[in-house]
Formats: C-alpha cells, sequence, structure tokens
C-alpha cells in the first residue's frame, strides 16, 4: 500500500494527480519524512519547468495587483507553514468606504481609577510636544480600566474573517497562550491586543472598526515603548469591520497600544490623537 | 509620501548589509511583514514566470491573466506562510501558480475530453513562445537543456502532465502506455532532471 503511496510522489509534484488520489496522497505526506523530502526535490524541480516557460506579462497586471493588495489583509504567520490549497472561488476584496472621521472619545470626568506613575510622566511630556494628550481625551481613563484577559481558544478571540477564509487554523498557535489588553476610545469598537508573555508576538483584533479608503487613509499600529510610539503595522478593516494585524515592532517591553489614522503608507510619528489605545 | 517603519527597516537592512539585491527569500519574509516596496519588487522578478507557467496551462491568454492576477494576490496574502528553510522562495510561488493554473483548468474544462481541443504536439514546450524580451535565465536555459536529456518518452509525459496539466491517467491515455508506466517516466523523469539541476532538497 505504502509502496503504491510512493509511486506517486512524481506525479503529486507535478500536480498530475486526480482528486481523490492527490488528498490521499497529502494525507500520506503529513506522516512521510522521507515523501516529504522527496517531493520538495520534485516541487524545486517543478518550479524551473515553470520559470522556463516564463511569457512577457500582461502591462496593466501590475498595477491592478499593487492596487488590489492595499485591500487585501495577509493571513497570521501559522505554525505549520505550507503552500496553501488554492481556494476554488477567487475571493472579493472589500469594498472602499469613504472615510468617515472617527468619533472622538469624550473626555471623562471622575471616579476613574488613577493611572500609573509612567503614563503620567508620558503625558506631560507629550503634551510639551504637543501629541498625544491622552489626558485630556477620555482614552487615557478608558486605557486604565483595562481587562486583562487570558486566551482560551483563538477561535473565542479572533473575529471572523473575510468570506471563506475564517478557518481556525489560520490563527497563530501563540494565541492560545497570549494574554489581551483591550483598547478602546471609539464607540462601537471591539479592540483587543494579544500577546504573547514570552515571545515578541503580538497582534489587534478589531471589530466594528469603519474600513478606510486607502487611497486617502489607513490605520496605523503603535506601541510604546519608553514612552515614544513606535509604528507597528498599517492596516485598514474589511467591509464588516473587523481586521487581524500582526505588531510589526517589539512587542516585549510595550507599555501602551494605540492605533491612529494616518495618510497612505503610515508615518514615522503619529499625527494626532489614538482612536484607540490600551495598556499592556 | 514618507516611507513605513517596515520599508524605512528594510532599506536600512539592504545598505548595511551591502548587498545590492535581496534574495527572492528576503523579499518574500519582507513582504510578510507588510512590506509593500518588497512586494512590488517581487512582483517585477515573478511575473512573467507565474504568468508563462499560467499560460501554458491554461491557453486562453485572458484567463491567464485573470489566474496569475490571484496568484499575486495570494502570495501577497499568504506570505506570512512561508518559511525560509522549508525551501525557496520561487519554489513556493511557482508551486502555487502551478496548482492554481491546473485546479482552473480542470474546473473550465470539467466533463470535456481536452484531447479534442489540444494536439499533443501543442503541449510541448515551444521555445518561439517565449516573448525575445523576456530575459532567459541562466536556469531556464540548462532546465532546457537537462530536457533534452530525457528519453522522448520521459520528456512527452512530463511536458503533458506540467504543462499540459493533464492527470497520469490523462498522460498514459494519451501516450497510450499503461498507467504503471505512465507513473514511472513521470518520476524517472523528474529525478533525471532533479539531478541534472542539481536541486539538492
Amino acid at each position: 500500500m505504502s509502496e503504491h503511496l510512493h509511486q506517486l510522489a512524481g506525479a503529486y509534484a507535478l500536480d498530475a494527480l486526480p482528486d481523490e488520489e492527490q488528498e490521499e496522497f497529502e494525507r500520506h505526506l503529513r506522516g512521510c519524512e522521507s515523501c516529504q523530502e522527496e517531493v520538495a526535490g520534485y516541487r524545486e524541480t517543478a518550479a524551473l519547468l515553470g520559470a522556463a516557460a516564463a511569457e512577457q506579462a500582461p502591462a496593466g497586471m501590475r498595477a491592478r495587483v499593487l492596487d488590489a493588495i492595499d485591500q487585501t489583509p495577509q493571513d497570521a504567520a501559522t505554525a505549520d507553514r505550507t503552500p496553501p490549497q488554492p481556494a476554488t472561488s477567487p475571493r472579493a476584496g472589500p469594498t472602499p468606504t469613504t472615510a468617515q472621521p472617527p468619533a472622538h472619545p469624550r473626555a471623562t470626568g471622575d471616579g476613574t481609577p488613577a493611572a500609573p506613575a509612567s503614563l503620567d510622566a508620558a503625558r506631560d511630556r507629550r503634551r510639551r510636544r504637543g501629541r498625544f494628550d491622552l489626558q485630556h481625551s477620555g482614552v487615557a481613563a478608558a486605557a486604565a480600566a483595562v481587562a486583562v484577559v487570558v486566551v482560551v481558544g483563538a477561535g473565542a478571540v479572533v473575529g471572523q474573517r473575510l468570506g471563506d477564509e475564517a478557518q481556525p487554523g489560520d490563527a497563530p498557535a501563540w494565541l492560545d497562550e497570549a494574554q489581551t489588553a483591550s483598547l478602546s476610545g471609539t464607540e462601537g469598537v471591539t479592540a483587543r491586543f494579544a500577546y504573547h508573555p514570552e515571545r515578541d508576538q503580538g497582534m489587534l483584533l478589531v471589530e466594528g472598526l469603519e474600513p478606510l479608503d486607502p487611497d486617502r487613509s489607513v490605520y496605523q499600529l503603535w506601541l510604546f515603548h519608553d514612552e515614544e510610539p513606535v509604528p507597528a503595522g498599517v492596516f485598514t478593516t474589511d467591509e464588516d469591520g473587523t481586521a487581524r494585524v500582526p505588531a510589526d515592532a517589539q512587542v516585549v517591553g510595550a507599555e501602551l497600544v494605540a492605533v491612529t489614522v494616518e495618510p497612505p503608507g503610515g508615518r514615522p510619528t503619529p499625527s494626532g490623537e489614538p482612536i484607540l489605545a490600551g495598556q499592556l | 509620501m514618507l516611507m513605513t517603519a517596515a520599508e524605512v527597516r528594510w532599506h536600512e537592512r539592504i545598505q548595511s548589509c551591502g548587498l545590492t539585491q535581496p534574495s527572492d527569500d528576503e523579499l518574500l519574509t519582507a513582504v510578510a511583514q507588510g512590506d509593500r516596496e518588497a512586494f512590488a519588487t517581487l512582483y517585477d522578478r515573478l511575473a512573467d514566470g507565474v504568468f508563462g507557467v499560467v499560460r501554458r496551462v491554461l491557453r486562453d491568454p485572458s484567463l491567464a491573466e485573470e489566474v496569475a492576477q490571484e496568484v499575486m494576490l495570494e502570495v501577497w496574502r499568504t506570505a506570512p506562510r512561508f518559511a525560509p528553510e522549508r525551501g525557496r522562495a520561487r519554489t513556493w510561488v511557482f508551486t502555487m501558480a502551478h496548482r492554481r493554473a491546473v485546479d482552473r483548468v480542470r474546473s473550465e474544462q470539467a466533463g470535456r475530453d481536452r484531447n479534442d481541443r489540444y494536439g499533443l504536439a501543442d503541449q510541448r514546450m515551444p521555445f518561439d513562445v517565449v516573448a525575445e524580451e523576456v530575459e532567459s535565465r541562466l536556469e531556464s536555459k540548462q532546465i532546457r537543456a537537462a530536457l533534452n536529456e530525457l528519453t522522448d518518452l520521459q520528456r512527452e509525459a512530463i511536458e503533458l502532465a506540467y504543462y499540459g496539466g493533464h492527470t497520469y491517467e490523462e498522460v498514459a491515455r494519451l501516450l497510450d502506455i499503461p498507467l504503471g508506466t505512465a507513473k514511472t517516466r513521470l518520476r524517472d523523469g523528474l529525478i533525471r532532471l532533479r539531478d541534472r539541476m542539481g536541486v539538492t532538497a
């Protein structure tokens, strides 16, 4: 039986197996290291066959692809990194909507718990520099009242993704052991920053955040280190307002996480007050 | 326009290494971090290859363009899943391109005998199809030479399977050989190509 399956390795690597045999071989492949090595060598060889057939791509294709990636969120990194199966139907990108100015947080009154000293110092410094004015926005108060939740299962935290993309397997494995911090500052938006206590990994999970027109503005994620905002990635949300944004900056040691609205491509420093913020 | 932090870091890394050109693997790793400029560079390197292989399988140029675009978007979307220790970025992309093209050609022509439309001769890799403006890389020359070193039977089987998108059963039927022979020729041919090209995966 397994002798028969080994014989299929070449055809498999050339994508020359009919569907049922392909599935059977892939099941076998998961547990057979020698077949994996053999197939890897054939795949690399087949890729050379592919490259040899190169033909000038149509002129308009480049612009269309580069435009489309602005509307296309990226998957999270997975523990099991294999070339994904092609989807049976092309995925439609989100429809761009006109940018709505995000609701500004109301300044809160008393009754809010005192923020830690470092945050006070940060606020003072920032007031002098004229950037984030956390004390006079409701965001600081909201950030101080943080719920730290241990994520039990990745599915419970991660919002629904675009169309047919929602698969538990897509969430990174470390989410199972992650802590989360809530972000707040904009009504109707649920936002959490999941981060692993030891690994330098973090991910913003947001729902109910209005998608932006990427030609005009993007959301930008920031992580604060020593009270300095460090850019951690730009994103937009899909049409139901969700996004999963891996943090593209050091997470370990960060005190605060925040989201601002910035021009396309983002900025090295924030241009104004955050629409969402949370304390780590 | 100000560069994103990722773009700034990317450029710093390039300069500090003293490299003039990042490898495909490095580009794809940067793409996985959301680096759009790295993606544009990778696109410029691979788009002709992706379009070419997709077109060979699908034949129809506008369908090929549609699928090639899907492939490049999938590269962007799934780049975080790329693991350089598991194989080359180029292999990853071409694997994706070929699988998507084959899936598409089979669903487009389900129920029809594809041999009715295209004769065996069309499945061979025509050297004249490759546009002269496309730089022919050393590897491409080598693989063509390696293909020519196969037996006619092995080469035909591989071309029908890879460029034609046929299953090994269809290859057996088209070449009028037993199923086992078709499997063996595909595997033996691949082994010879692999060894000839010095692939050590």
